[in-house]
Formats: structure tokens, C-alpha cells, sequence
């Protein structure tokens, strides 16, 4: 994914190749954007007055609320990544849109109206770093977006820091499960990249996906030390450490079942996850760290607002 | 001659939503024992007393008696005790062998929720014996002739052990050699079993043969009532088929015969 | 019940011999010892049995699920042979028919609108409505003919997916995940638990139907006919619908929408034994229970995902209906 600038007499653009391998054109900066994907990238960024219309899960999210308690009067919703409003949409008038390339259709639908989309999916930190940029270049908010990216860095900084002075045969097994107790996380994706950052092993990583449905066996023979469970799943730690089926899994019997906060991990937000899971598995080594001061600190640099505005992660 | 056992009564019907009776007021009385058969043409009505009597349309009046009880009157179960009924044509759905076809005239012997005893299966058994099919028993009875056929719903009629058995034009669809056969087989059972039967006929001369009682019936009434010598007339036929025939005597019985002109 | 051949005693065994080999395999690796020895602690405790991985392996995760697959596999060749019987049609299965497409629905609504209520309470109404509603308007005088009933059962099958579809979409997405489930039919979260809802639920609906079977020889002769012969028709079907949809429902409430073994099963057994339902009836639902066992054993052990097994049947199924029906289909249902 290549971003260029190229100056014009009256206004610069950038091009940009997709998730999908489009190539887009975008005059920058940008004056009505419609985000169905990765608005709480841009929530940190002051630009209310620019982005025209969103994504209806964002008029429930707990950050877009904090940050913008009227958003579900002010800015209008035109559907989902899943489900888009071609009319509402026309009627905003984007200069861009940006969606998500889970679904493909409803992109080449948008195209053939004559909208400027663009999808994307990041499968790995690196390249959430470089939505965010994008998103910078987008709004001109380069600037602050470096500093949210910086703060992020700083708390990766400190994970790695701690976590490397952690020798191999002491390294944890974690999973990470999402919509059923077994589905888990693989190789590919934000989830793992987490994992690899916190030094945890994940043996689900040899499964070259973002997610897979196995069965309950192959967990058990994994034998995962630590179990992280996604924000929105219906079921919670209870529902494994209670359970006889996983009496014998390693994190169950310790009760080490964690179930992570409903945020998105498409978000800066990410940080603060990492960091709650890097002091889940190594408790240890974070005997000094405030979560909540930490969180604290970044949430009122990156949004400035307290944390305690936002959904707070359980235990 | 045995007494009346089957009286049917006033029956009268129509299809709902019409005005016209379909059946105006029928009435006749059929034997133990013997064969009685229904003539007439295509619309007459034979078809509609041979639903109502089974139960399969509701007449608005009328009552069909058997030994003291309205049988129009009766739950299914205690009905198919005493009337058995012989259909025309039938497509089978699965290839039964005879000996299960037969088996299903016990259905109203055997609970709900019950299966077949050894006796249900000696009934049935003994059913195809009389009507002489045993040597079909296992095979499928969608493999076997239309004449063949005919007997097992036969042989089914008989295993369900009723005094009465109706017979649907049980002739129609077969050839002439099955034809003369079929309506030997029911003659020699409701002999021996003493058995009320009622068969819808077209073919006056096969009614002729085999009835000891016929009934015609034109336009939803009874036309004429007796024995088949006194109904099957050469007026008769003219009024209700429209038909000029001859009815000739030979060697003490009658015969049927078309009167067309030649073609030389 | 008649026992001609060898071939009714080794039907009524596939089962037990498809569930005693699927217990040996799984993607925990238990040796065939080992696995001998955790059941034989179970029998007779004498020969010890302590609380190893293997023990929950076999005991509280294979074993469950294996029987849920059977109770599963039983439920919907019963239906299936009993809903052939009644509409007098080789073709019909409480899939075709929308039974299942309406239970899912019921699981639907209840998941993302009533959690409060358990889902088999809601599964089981909307599975008799869509029956109901398929035999409703496909008759015409009280008669059911063959291509207007699969025709309409496609119909609302279809609808009633639409209507899951709908769900899906009002309801919070992260609850969607679980919706999502009941389309596809997968036995991966079978436990104890669910074997005893399924349990109850299934021999319920399946039992007034084995006590019945032989009444469907009759009725499979047509409406008139069954009446003809003593049959209380009307409340017959009832019985027999009711209880086919009950286990069905029950079945999708916990495992989801599987299709084609009501078809294909039926099918396969009556031509092997032949149509009389006395044999057909038990024969039907061991053999369901065998190859739902079967499937369940091939998507949790192809690969390393555990593939929803409603793809397992439906791969299988399709194709040898196709099969069937070139090769001896007529002959199967007589004509």
C-alpha cells in the first residue's frame, strides 16, 4: 500500500491502493467523510465538522459517546459496513468513504454510484499505523496523529521492555477467543500480532487465518496457560472456568479466563489492551504498573478525557 | 334370499356452494350374501352414493342403516368394522409386497398405537388364500398385473373382516379375461362369507351375469329397483343411457345388445 | 418385526458401531488403549479411574457429542421417513418442508430478542407454523399433490430464512455470531446438558411415532383409502406432524439447520428392507443415527477445523440423491 503526494496548482491529492488493491485518488484535505470502518481512529482527531456521516454501531460506541455525546443527532448514519444506505449515502455527499474489505460487494456497489471508497482491513499493527496515517493525510491532522501513534509506541515500549527480559521456556501459551468458545484466533491478524508483542505463544498461530472454528479438543491439547475472551462475546470467563469440559485446560484450572473490554481492536485503543493482556500473562513483571493510571494518562492524551468516561475493562 | 340387511335411506347431496342435489333422495336395500349393483351412466350419481357411503362427502340428508346403526353416524374405526371398501384405480405410492397391502385391512382391529398380532397376520393370511393369490404373497404389488392388483384390494377388503364390502367399478380398468374373473371371485365370497357387497357397475351384461339385484340410477334418482331381469330392459336403457338395445334371451338368461345400424 | 435378512440386524447396529469408532477418534490424541481404559474405569470402577485429560476427552467431550449427533441423526430420518409417509412423497424431509427454517427462526428470535426464554420453548411453535403453513397452502380440497408441496415447502423455507436474515440484522452484532450458527448445524459445543434436553425432547416427539408406524402404511395409501380402511385421518396427521416437528425443533435447537439426511437416509433403508414402516420406522432412525454419527466424526477430524457437519451432509447428500433418483429412484417408490 503506497501513499503519494502529488501537488497540484489549486489542491493536493493522494493515492492510495487498498485492502482490495484499488487504487484511489483523494484531493485532501478531505471536508465530508463518511466512515463506516476505523472511526474511532478519527475520533481522536477534532474533526467532527468533517466527517458527514457514520457508521451506526458508532452512535453506540462507548468512546464516540464520551467524546461526542450528541453524535447520534449531529451526525447522521448511512448503514454499516455490512449494510449500506446507497440513498442515505448519496445524500451526505462524501468526498470519500471508508469501509471496510470484509465485504467486497458493497464496495464495487458504491464505486458504480460514482463515490470515492475506500476498504480496508488492517491485519497487523503496522498496517493499523498506516490507516491512521492515512486517516492523517485524509484530514490534515498528520501532526496529531504521529503524537496519538507516539503514545502507543510508549506503551509498547514499556510492554517490550518487560516482556523481554522474560526467558523462552517461561513464555505463556495464550488463545484468544471470539464468538464461540472455539473460535479462536490464528496466525494472521491484530490479535496474534498482540500475542507476538506480549511474548505470549500462540499455538493457534499455526492455523494461517484470522479466526477458526475448532473443536473443543484441539484446545485441550493446546493447553493454553492464559485465555482471553473478546469483548462481545455472550459468554464470559464463568461459562469456561465452571465448565467440565475444560476442567483440564491449564487457564481454566487457574482461573486465568479473562474476558478483554468491548473496544475495538482497530482503534488506538489497542495500547491499553495490550498492555491489560501483557499484565494478565506476565503479572509478574508489571507489579509496578497502574492500569488504570495508565490508561488514565493515555486516554487524556490521545482524547483528552478521563478514562473513567469510557467503558472500563473489567477486574 | 336373506333379509334386507343394508337400507340405504333418503340420501340426499350436493356439492357445497351449488344449488342442484347432486343425489335426490336415494333409496334402496342390498341382501346378505348377495351381490347388488349400482348402474348408470357417467354422472348419474353412482359415484356420489358410493362417497357418502364411505364417509368421504357428508350427504345433507339421509341415513344408511346396517343392522340398526347409521354407519353415516359412526367414528371411522367402528365404520370400517363393517364396511369395506374395494377401490377403482389406485396408484401405490410404495411397492408393499401383497402380504403387507393385504395386512392394512386390519388397520381397524389394531390400536393406534399397536402393530399387527399373529392373529391380525392369519386373517390376512387367510384373506389372499381365498381369493386364491397366495402364490403372490412376497411379491411387490406394484409388480404384478392390473387383474392381480384388483384381487389384493380384494383379498384387503376381506382380512378387514366387515359384512359389508363395496366395490367401485371394479371392472374398468381391467382386460375382459380379468373382468369375468374378479366378479367370480366377489360372487363365490359373498356367497361363502355371507357377505352384503354393493358394486358400481357400467357394463350391463357383466350386471346381468353377476348381480342378483341391480339398481339403476339416472340423474340423482332411482330409476328402477329389482332383479336384474326386470331393471335391465330395453326401455330402461333407452330412457337412461339413451341407447337403443336388445335384450335377447339365451339359453335362460339375458344378454345386452347394442341395436346399431350397420355401416355396409 | 419381521428380521429376514441380516442386513435389518446390522442397520439396527450401525449406530453403536459408528459411535464406538468415533469415540477412538478426535484431535486430542488418545490412544485406542487408553481409551479402553477410561471406559472401563467408568463400568467398574475397580479398575480405577482418575480424573486425566483423557477422562474428560472421552467422557465429557466425545461422548456427549456423539450421542447428540445419534439423537440428532434419529430425530430427522424419523421425521423425514414419517413426513414421506403421510404426504405420500419420496421427496419430502422436515427441511424441504420448512420445519427446520421455522425452528431456526424460533432459536433466532429467542437469541436476539427473548434470551429469557429457552430457545427450545420458541424453536418448536414456529417449526409447527411453517409445516402448517406449507400443507395450508399447497392443498387444494383437502389434498396434497407431490410437486405443489415441495414446491411450497421451498418457498417457505425460504421465507423463513428471510426472516432469520432479518433478525440478523435488527439485532446487536455481536450477538449475530450465534445466529449464525443455527444456519449452518455444527455439533461443536455438545454437552451433557444439551444431551439431556435433546433427550427428552426427541424420544418425545420420536416416540408416538415409532408406537404408530405401521398407521403409515395405511395413510401412505392416500387419504381416502386410510379413511376408508378405519383411519382417523385427520387426527392422525396431527399427531403424526406434531410429533415429527417436535423432534425436529428440539434436533435444530441444538445443533442448528442440517438438511438431507431426513431425505437421504429414509430413502437408502427402504431400499434396502423395503416401504412397510413397521421395519422402515426403527431401521430409518438407526440409520440416521449412524450417519449423522458418521458426518459429525468426518467434519470435527478432515482438517483441523472443526467444519459445521450441515456442509458434510449437504456435500454427501446432494450428489447421491442425483444418484438415486437416475439410478433405480423409480423403483424405490414404486412406479
Amino acid at each position: 500500500m503506497v501513499i503519494m503526494v502529488a501537488a497540484t496548482s489549486w489542491a493536493a491529492t493522494i493515492t492510495y491502493t487498498d485492502k482490495m488493491g484499488r487504487v484511489v485518488t483523494v484531493p485532501v484535505p478531505v471536508k465530508r467523510a463518511v466512515l463506516f470502518e476505523t472511526y474511532e481512529l478519527s475520533a481522536g482527531l477534532g474533526v467532527w465538522d468533517r466527517i458527514a456521516g457514520i457508521s451506526r454501531y458508532a452512535h453506540e460506541n462507548d468512546l464516540m459517546l464520551a467524546l461526542k455525546p450528541d453524535i447520534a443527532k449531529t451526525i447522521p448514519s448511512a448503514g454499516s459496513g455490512f449494510d449500506v444506505n446507497i440513498e442515505m449515502l448519496l445524500k451526505l455527499r462524501p468526498d470519500i468513504v471508508l469501509t471496510w474489505a470484509f465485504k467486497p460487494e458493497p464496495v464495487k456497489f458504491m464505486e458504480e454510484k460514482g463515490l470515492k471508497v475506500i476498504a480496508v482491513y488492517p491485519e497487523s499493527l503496522h498496517e493499523l499505523y498506516e490507516v491512521m496515517r492515512f486517516q492523517g493525510r485524509l484530514f490534515g491532522k498528520e501532526k496529531k496523529v504521529e503524537s496519538t501513534i507516539a503514545q502507543m509506541e510508549k506503551i509498547f515500549a514499556l510492554i517490550s521492555g518487560r516482556v523481554s527480559r522474560i526467558p523462552p521456556e517461561r513464555r505463556k501459551k495464550v488463545i484468544w477467543l471470539s464468538g464461540k468458545p472455539t473460535t479462536v484466533s490464528g496466525g494472521i491478524g491484530v490479535n496474534n500480532d498482540m500475542f507476538s508483542l506480549i511474548k505470549g505463544i500462540n499455538p493457534a498461530s499455526t492455523i494461517r487465518e484470522r479466526s477458526a472454528d475448532v473443536s473443543i479438543e484441539q484446545i485441550i491439547a493446546w493447553n493454553p496457560d492464559i485465555i482471553f475472551i473478546w469483548g462481545s462475546a455472550r459468554y464470559g470467563a464463568a461459562d469456561i472456568i465452571g465448565n467440565p469440559q475444560w476442567r483440564h485446560v491449564s487457564a481454566a484450572k487457574n482461573s486465568r479466563v479473562y474476558k478483554a473490554p468491548k473496544w475495538s481492536t482497530w482503534s488506538p485503543r489497542l495500547a491499553i489492551v495490550a498492555l491489560w493482556m501483557a499484565m494478565k500473562t506476565y503479572p509478574e513483571y508489571f507489579v509496578d504498573i497502574n492500569l488504570e493510571k495508565a490508561a488514565d494518562d493515555f486516554y487524556r492524551e490521545v482524547y483528552g478525557i478521563p478514562y473513567r468516561k469510557v467503558e472500563r475493562i473489567e477486574n | 334370499m336373506g333379509e334386507i340387511m343394508l337400507e340405504v335411506k333418503g340420501l340426499h347431496f350436493r356439492h357445497q356452494h351449488t344449488e342442484a342435489d347432486v343425489l335426490k333422495g336415494i333409496a334402496f336395500g342390498a341382501n346378505m350374501g348377495q351381490i347388488t349393483t349400482i348402474l348408470g351412466p357417467n354422472g348419474s350419481g353412482k359415484t356420489t352414493i358410493f362417497k357418502c357411503m364411505a364417509g368421504i362427502w357428508k350427504p345433507q340428508r339421509g341415513k344408511v342403516f346396517f343392522d340398526g346403526k347409521d354407519i353415516l353416524d359412526l367414528s371411522w374405526e367402528k365404520r370400517a368394522k363393517i364396511l369395506a371398501i374395494v377401490p377403482q384405480e389406485h396408484e401405490p405410492p410404495f411397492p408393499y409386497t401383497v402380504l403387507d397391502a393385504v395386512l392394512m385391512g386390519r388397520v381397524s382391529h389394531v390400536g393406534a398405537f399397536s402393530s399387527p398380532s399373529k392373529y391380525d397376520y392369519l386373517k390376512a393370511e387367510e384373506a389372499i388364500e381365498t381369493v386364491g393369490i397366495a402364490h403372490l404373497k412376497e411379491k411387490a404389488y406394484t409388480k404384478i398385473s392390473g387383474g392381480e392388483r384388483q384381487l389384493v384390494l380384494v383379498a384387503r377388503a376381506l382380512a378387514q373382516e366387515a359384512p359389508v364390502m363395496l366395490l367401485d367399478e371394479p371392472t374398468s380398468h381391467l382386460d375382459f379375461r380379468n373382468q369375468v374373473l374378479i366378479l367370480s371371485k366377489v360372487r363365490e365370497i359373498a356367497r361363502q362369507k355371507g357377505i352384503t357387497v354393493l358394486m358400481t357397475l357400467h357394463d350391463p351384461n357383466l350386471a346381468m351375469v353377476f348381480s342378483d339385484k341391480a339398481v339403476m340410477v339416472n340423474e340423482g334418482c332411482i330409476a328402477s329397483n329389482g332383479t336384474p331381469e326386470s331393471v335391465i330392459t330395453e326401455d330402461n336403457l333407452k330412457r337412461v343411457y339413451g341407447i337403443d338395445v336388445a335384450v335377447i334371451n339365451w339359453n335362460g338368461t339375458k344378454v345386452v345388445c347394442p341395436r346399431v345400424e350397420r355401416y355396409d | 418385526m419381521k428380521t429376514k435378512s441380516p442386513i435389518y440386524l446390522l442397520i439396527l447396529i450401525s449406530p453403536f458401531l459408528a459411535g464406538w469408532i468415533a469415540i477412538f477418534i478426535g484431535a486430542y490424541n488418545v490412544s485406542p488403549l487408553m481409551v479402553l481404559k477410561v471406559i472401563a474405569g467408568e463400568i467398574a470402577p475397580f479398575f480405577g479411574n482418575p480424573d486425566i485429560p483423557e477422562r474428560a476427552i472421552i467422557l465429557d467431550i466425545r461422548l456427549p457429542r456423539v450421542i447428540l449427533a445419534g439423537l440428532v441423526g434419529i430425530a430427522l430420518s424419523g421425521s423425514g421417513v414419517t413426513l414421506q409417509g403421510i404426504f405420500r412423497n419420496p421427496l419430502v424431509d422436515p427441511f424441504i418442508l420448512g420445519i427446520s427454517a421455522g425452528a431456526a427462526l424460533g432459536c433466532a428470535l429467542s437469541v436476539g430478542f427473548f434470551p429469557e426464554i429457552p430457545i427450545q420453548i420458541m424453536a418448536f411453535p414456529f417449526g409447527i407454523v411453517a409445516v402448517i403453513l406449507a400443507y395450508t397452502i399447497a392443498s387444494t380440497q383437502g389434498e396434497v399433490s407431490r410437486l405443489p408441496l415441495i414446491l411450497t415447502g421451498v418457498i417457505i423455507s425460504a421465507f423463513f430464512t428471510a426472516m432469520v436474515s432479518i433478525v440478523k440484522f435488527l439485532v446487536d452484532p455481536h450477538k449475530l455470531q450465534s445466529i449464525v450458527f443455527w444456519l449452518m448445524g455444527s455439533f461443536s459445543l455438545s454437552d451433557w446438558k444439551l444431551v439431556k434436553i435433546a433427550g427428552a425432547g426427541i424420544i418425545a416427539g420420536v416416540l408416538p411415532i415409532f408406537l404408530m408406524r405401521w398407521r403409515l402404511n395405511a395413510m401412505s395409501m392416500g387419504e381416502d383409502e386410510a379413511k376408508a380402511l378405519g383411519v382417523n385421518v385427520k387426527r392422525e396427521r396431527i399427531i403424526f406432524i406434531g410429533a415429527s416437528s417436535l423432534a425436529v425443533s428440539i434436533a435444530v435447537s441444538v445443533s442448528g439447520i442440517i438438511g438431507w439426511v431426513g431425505l437421504m437416509v429414509p430413502h437408502l433403508v427402504r431400499m434396502l428392507i423395503g416401504p412397510d414402516h413397521r421395519s422402515l420406522v426403527p431401521l430409518s432412525m438407526a440409520g440416521g443415527a449412524a450417519f449423522m454419527i458418521f458426518a459429525d466424526t468426518i467434519a470435527r477430524n478432515l482438517t483441523n477445523f472443526d467444519i459445521p457437519v450441515g456442509i458434510i451432509t449437504a456435500i454427501t447428500g446432494a450428489p447421491f440423491f442425483v444418484y438415486l433418483m437416475k439410478k433405480g429412484g423409480r423403483e424405490s417408490w414404486g412406479r
